[in-house]
């Protein structure tokens, strides 16, 4: 053990983008059919932040969906961070995490989560409001991310990564 | 009509045209599909196009295996040499592997320690050798907070590659869930994913309250390896009972006693060592064997010691004996080296038995060699005196030599007068002899010519005793005569011993003048014949009663006289020593 761990779950609805983050970000150890058989798939990384500390991530990918199921609640077990994803071109998949964010709280009163609304790179087609994201910056870090160019990925991770240090 | 065709190409010009570039189309098909495939292959419809394909293609081998086999065989020959060269190669590895593991484990050191080890432990064989020769290893181990599904250690063979192994775990963790969700067992089920195989490769979960172990392994685990595994994964817990500072993901200080708890290496060597004594069914009678065999084996050897010891001391006394019962041997000392050698020391007379005669007849066991320590010394044994004045006086062989327990010695019989002579004067002064008897020894010399003188006398008389017979008679009965001639034989015949000669008797048949020769002669013949008959009869020995010829002793005479119509007897005497 070089560093310490922490398991974080990624939630959101379909198509939002999350398994391309996961690509973006992690390493790919598993295949992508197990999202899709097993409903889950891990991976995970270690993220150095700028202080000199680092933390291993290692990270849940739970399919999509509208609501967590008894499966999933086992997945979310044992974690102490959430990735939250939603697709900016898609302002009602903002609503489901969050729905989402709701019943895993209820689940794990203590967990930190952030919220990554993706498809930077199609911000003209936005649903998302301006005002929206910045009504929810007071509840929770959120970070606007392009799992196609990057942009923001890094920052978001790290940023969890900070907060789940003791 | 030039409006109509005008009209006509107006309407229809787009519809030809379209009708021409199919047509161009169909033409090119051929060209062009080679190209479309690769391009379909290529693209996203690659499955969908080996679907669509699958089947004419599979009808397609068919019809040219049935139709052109030539042209598939041709085709298949390069890889099906190689495909059943190399599946023949692999089976003769194998059958090469498991001969030298049957001769190995049959014939080796090894396959008797095996033995050995199986009749200690009570394990069948076959067992044992399994346990030895099936080959497992652990991969990887990874010991899995049972919450969070994070590795708190992971351990791996040397010569594997870096996994990503939070990854891993938590993989594990989630099929886990999956299957436990699947069958509808809850999450506070006590049923779980605790075992998974992949061709050689297999996983073992084991799970403890807070961790879970999770072994992959290779090959056919040995049967104590999940034993193993349980007691360390128990021990972990037993050890690590904090849950904040021991079994929690990231905990430092855990990190010593994990490693040390689950060394793979450490777990296969306990996996594979031997039952302790008591766990199994112990047979105890080959190690009682083992510690009695060799007791038996000293048992009997000291037996046979022991006979052979008494059959030693038997021999050697045996031969004491012997020894003392001789004559002229005094036995003072008797050493022996058991199966090495026997000393006998004493005293011996020159003129008792050789030694040597003890030695045989060889008595049965080992092999000694017998040394002689005789003093020599003379022995008044009466044996002993009578062979040493034999020695001594060489007594002729008609004189018998005895000397009693009084150490007198006798000598009689007849002997040349000279010898007599001088044996009168040493025989007194043979060592051992008190006194000398020599009442019966008389000089040969004397009474031969007597008892010859006597001989020519008998053979004197026995020429005028005649048996009568009538004219022509071949029968008599003159008993007178008879008795006379009987008893004069019976004398001659004693007399030939001290006469040194040879006595016989010469029977002739006489005849008187009258008749021819012919007639005369069987006359003879008969007549003596009687005569020898009637002397048998009188006792004496056929063997010394011969028939005389005429020539030899009477020839008959032309005046021949009544008298010799009869039968006598006359003496052949012969030197006794001229036939032996």
């Amino acid at each position: 053990m070089t560093a310490t761990a922490r398991k974080v779950c990624m939630l959101g609805d379909f198509g939002v983008g999350k398994s391309s983050l996961v690509a973006r970000f992690l390493r790919n150890t598993f295949d992508e059919k197990y999202l899709t058989t097993v409903g889950v798939k891990v991976d995970s990384r270690e993220v150095a932040l700028d202080d000199g500390r680092s933390l291993k991530l290692v990270l849940w990918d739970i399919a999509g969906k509208n609501a967590l199921d008894a499966l999933n609640q086992n997945y979310l077990r044992g974690a102490t961070g959430l990735l939250l994803v939603a697709d900016g071109t898609r302002e009602a998949t903002l609503r489901t995490v969050l729905g989402l964010l709701m019943q895993a709280r209820s689940l794990l009163p203590e967990v930190r989560a952030v919220l990554l609304l993706n498809k930077l790179d199609l911000v003209e087609r936005w649903e998302v409001a301006p005002s929206t994201v910045a009504e929810l910056r007071h509840a929770l870090p959120v970070f606007e991310t392009s799992a196609r160019t990057g942009d923001g990925v890094e920052p978001a991770f790290a940023e969890l990564a900070r907060s789940l240090l003791p | 009509m030039a409006e109509f065709e005008r009209l006509r190409a107006l309407l229809l010009d787009p519809e030809r045209q379209r009708l021409d570039a199919l047509e161009a189309a169909r033409d090119g098909l051929p060209q062009a599909l080679p190209a479309a495939l690769e391009a379909a292959a290529r693209g996203a419809d690659a499955e969908r196009l080996a679907r669509a394909l699958a089947e004419p293609v599979a009808g397609a081998l068919g019809s040219a295996v049935r139709e052109q086999r030539q042209t598939i065989v041709d085709a298949l020959f390069p890889i099906i040499g190689p495909a059943i060269r190399k599946a023949i190669a692999e089976a003769l590895r194998d059958f090469t592997e498991g001969f030298n593991r049957a001769l190995e484990s049959s014939l080796t050191p090894r396959g008797l320690r095996w033995r050995l080890e199986a009749w200690r432990s009570g394990l069948p064989y076959a067992q044992v050798v399994l346990r030895h020769t099936l080959r497992c290893r652990i991969d990887h181990l990874f010991l899995i907070e049972r919450e969070t599904g994070l590795v708190l250690h992971h351990a791996a063979a040397p010569d594997l590659p870096d996994l990503d192994a939070d990854a891993i775990a938590g993989m594990l963790t989630a099929i886990g869930d999956f299957v436990r969700d699947s069958l509808r067992l809850g999450g506070g089920a006590a049923g779980s994913l605790a075992s998974a195989t992949v061709g050689e490769h297999l996983l073992w979960v084991i799970e403890g309250p807070r961790a879970n172990l999770a072994a992959f392994l290779r090959g056919v685990p040995p049967p104590a390896l999940h034993a193993q595994l349980e007691q360390a994964l128990e021990r972990l817990h037993a050890e690590l009972d904090n849950p904040l500072q021991g079994l929690q993901a990231g905990a430092a200080d855990a990190g010593a006693a994990f490693a040390a708890a689950l060394d793979p290496g450490a777990l296969e060597r306990a996996a594979v060592q031997p039952e302790r004594p008591g766990r199994g069914p112990s047979r105890p009678w080959p190690l009682l064997l083992a510690l009695l065999l060799p007791l038996l084996l000293v048992l009997v050897w000291a037996a046979w010691r022991g006979r052979e010891a008494q059959r030693w001391q038997a021999r050697v006394q045996s031969l004491g004996e012997r020894v003392r019962a001789t004559p002229g041997y005094l036995l003072t000392a008797v050493e022996d080296i058991p199966c090495r050698e026997i000393v006998l020391r004493g005293a011996r007379d020159p003129d008792a038995p050789p030694p040597e005669g003890f030695l045989a007849p060889r008595p049965p066991g080992c092999e000694a060699a017998v040394r002689f320590e005789f003093q020599p010394v003379l022995s008044l044994a009466p044996a002993i005196v009578a062979a040493r004045a034999r020695r001594l006086l060489a007594p002729p062989p008609r004189v018998v030599v005895e000397v009693d327990a009084a150490a007198r010695l006798s000598l009689r019989g007849a002997a040349p007068a000279a010898w007599i002579a001088a044996v009168r004067a040493q025989a007194a002064w043979v060592p051992g002899v008190s006194g000398v008897d020599d009442a019966d020894l008389h000089a040969s010399d004397a009474a031969r010519g007597a008892a010859r003188a006597e001989l020519a006398r008998l053979d004197g008389e026995l020429a005028g005793l005649r048996v009568a017979f009538a004219p022509g008679g071949t029968g008599a009965d003159d008993s007178a005569a008879l008795v006379a001639i009987a008893e004069r034989l019976r004398r001659a015949l004693a007399l030939a011993g001290p006469a040194g000669l040879q006595v016989r008797a010469a029977i002739h048949g006489g005849n008187d003048a009258s008749g021819n020769e012919a007639v005369n002669a069987p006359l003879r013949r008969a007549r003596a014949e009687w005569l020898r008959a009637a002397l048998v009869q009188a006792g004496l020995p056929a063997e010394a009663l011969q028939f005389a010829t005429d020539d030899a002793l009477v020839p008959p005479t032309a005046a021949a006289t009544l008298p010799q119509r009869s039968a006598h007897v006359r003496l052949i005497l012969e030197d006794a020593d001229a036939k032996p």
